[in-house]
C-alpha cells in the first residue's frame, strides 16, 4: 500500500509567532512579511478607519504603517509584542492624519473644506449606508460610528483600541504610553461618554 | 465622590467580569436601591452590545500586492545612491608606488637632462642644462648616495625640509624624494656632491 503523500503546508509561517516572523524580516525575508500583513491587515485597516472614517484612505495609511514595519524592522524590540508595535505605528498615523485634517479644516480655502467635507465625511457627515444592506442595522452602525467621532480623540482612542480591536489594558497603556489605572478609567470615561452619545437611539434610553 | 459616581466607575470592570468580589457586591448592591443607576447600567450594557456588533470594513483583494510594491519601492528609495567609481580600476599594491615611480622618473630625468646637458654645445658659461633650473648645485647632484645625516649634505636646506626629508624621505636612483610637503610641492633633492643643495620641482 502507498503511503499517502504527506501534505506540506500552504504556508510555512502558518503557526510561526509574529516576533519570530519579524526575525525573518529582518533577515530580508519578504514571505514573512507577506504573512505579517495578511494576519494584521483587516485589523490595522479597522482602527485606522475608525478614527478617519475613509475607507481609501484608510487603505492607503495602513499601506503606510506596513511599509514603516518592514524599512524599520530592525527597531523592534522583541521584549515587546509585536502587535504592540504595529498598533503603536498604526494610532500615532491616525492621529497624524486627524491633525493633517484639522489643519485642513482650519484652512478659510474652499478647496481645503471641500477635501475635508468630501473626501471622508470626517467630522461633518454620517456614512450613507448602502442600499443593498439592512437598513436598519446599518443605520444602527452609522450612529455608532458617528458617535465614536464625536469622542474626545484621547477617550476615542483609548475605546477603539479595546473595543473594536480587543487589546489588553496593558497593551493600550504601552502603546499610548499611559499606566494601567489610566487606561482603565479612560476606556470606562468613554464607554459612558459613548452611551450619552447614543442614548436617543437605545432601546432602553429614559 | 458619591455612591452613584463611585458605582459607575466600575462598570467597566463589571461588564468585563474584572470586579473583585467586594467591588461586585457594591455595584449589586448599589443597582438594587438606585433607579438612575439601574437605568444608566442597562443603557450602557446596550450601547456596548451596539458597538461590538460595529462590522469590520473589508480590506481590497489588491490591498497585499500593494503593500508588497509599496514596501519593495520603499527599499529601493532607502537604498543609499551608488557612489560614483573612478573608470580607473582600485591600484592595487605596486600601483600605489607607480606615481612614485613617475616622480623618480621626473627626478631621472632632471639628472640625465643635467648630466647629458654639460655635453651640448654653445650652453654659455655654467653646466648645460641648468640655465632652467636656475640652481648650480644640481648639475653635481650625481655620484655619492644618500647618507645618514641629511644635513651635512644640504646644508642650503630649510631646517624644516631636512626634517622632513629625514621622517619620509626616500631614495631613487640618487635622489632623495619627499611627497607634497604643502600646496602641491614636493621636493627632489638630488644626493648631493660637497657644495650640497635642493632643486624643488612643483607637479
Amino acid at each position: 500500500m502507498k503511503p499517502e503523500p504527506k501534505e506540506t503546508p500552504a504556508n510555512p509561517f502558518e503557526n510561526v509567532p509574529d516576533e519570530d516572523l519579524m526575525d525573518h524580516c529582518v533577515l530580508g525575508s519578504e514571505a514573512a512579511f507577506a504573512d505579517l500583513v495578511r494576519r494584521y491587515k483587516t485589523r490595522i485597516v479597522n482602527l485606522i478607519y475608525r478614527f478617519i472614517r475613509d475607507h481609501q484612505r484608510a487603505e492607503d495609511l495602513a499601506q503606510e504603517v506596513f511599509v514603516r514595519v518592514f524599512l524599520h524592522r530592525e527597531r523592534y524590540r522583541k521584549s515587546g509584542k509585536f502587535s504592540t508595535w504595529i498598533f503603536t505605528i498604526a494610532v500615532n498615523l491616525a492621529k497624524n492624519e486627524i491633525r493633517r485634517k484639522v489643519r485642513l479644516r482650519n484652512t478659510s480655502s474652499l478647496e481645503g473644506l471641500a477635501e475635508v467635507a468630501g473626501s471622508s465625511g470626517f467630522f461633518l457627515k454620517d456614512d450613507k449606508p448602502p442600499p443593498d444592506r439592512d437598513l436598519e442595522r446599518d443605520q444602527l452602525n452609522v450612529l455608532v460610528n458617528a458617535a465614536i467621532q464625536k469622542l474626545p480623540q484621547r477617550y476615542r482612542t483609548a475605546l477603539v483600541l479595546r473595543d473594536i480591536e480587543g487589546l489588553s489594558y496593558e497593551e493600550i497603556g504601552d502603546i499610548l504610553q499611559i499606566p494601567g489605572g489610566t487606561v482603565r478609567s479612560r476606556i470606562n470615561r468613554a464607554r459612558l461618554m459613548l452611551k450619552e452619545k447614543l442614548k436617543p437611539h437605545l432601546r432602553t434610553g429614559a | 465622590m458619591n455612591d452613584c459616581q463611585k458605582v459607575r466607575e466600575f462598570f467597566s470592570l463589571a461588564l468585563e467580569h474584572e470586579t473583585s468580589q467586594f467591588e461586585q457586591k457594591l455595584v449589586d448592591g448599589h443597582l438594587a436601591i438606585c433607579g438612575d443607576c439601574r437605568q444608566e447600567w442597562l443603557e450602557f450594557e446596550e450601547s456596548q452590545s451596539m458597538l461590538a456588533a460595529l462590522p469590520r470594513v473589508t480590506v481590497s483583494a489588491s490591498f497585499e500586492d500593494r503593500v508588497m510594491a509599496a514596501m519593495r519601492e520603499a527599499v529601493r528609495e532607502s537604498r543609499p545612491a551608488p557612489e560614483w567609481r573612478s573608470t580607473e580600476a582600485e591600484p592595487s599594491w605596486w600601483q600605489g608606488w607607480f606615481p612614485r615611480l613617475g616622480l623618480a622618473g621626473a627626478a631621472a630625468s632632471l639628472v640625465a637632462l643635467v648630466t647629458f646637458g654639460q655635453f651640448l654645445p654653445g650652453r654659455g658659461n655654467g653646466p648645460a642644462g641648468t640655465a632652467g633650473l636656475n640652481h648650480p648645485s644640481a648639475v653635481t647632484a650625481q655620484v655619492t648616495p644618500v647618507v645618514d645625516r641629511l644635513e651635512d649634505r644640504f646644508p642650503d636646506l630649510p631646517p624644516e625640509v631636512l626634517r622632513s626629508l629625514d621622517e619620509e624621505s626616500y631614495v631613487l636612483d640618487r635622489m632623495t624624494v619627499r611627497p607634497a610637503m604643502s600646496g602641491g610641492q614636493r621636493v627632489v633633492a638630488p644626493v648631493s656632491d660637497e657644495a650640497g643643495g635642493a632643486v624643488f620641482i612643483t607637479f
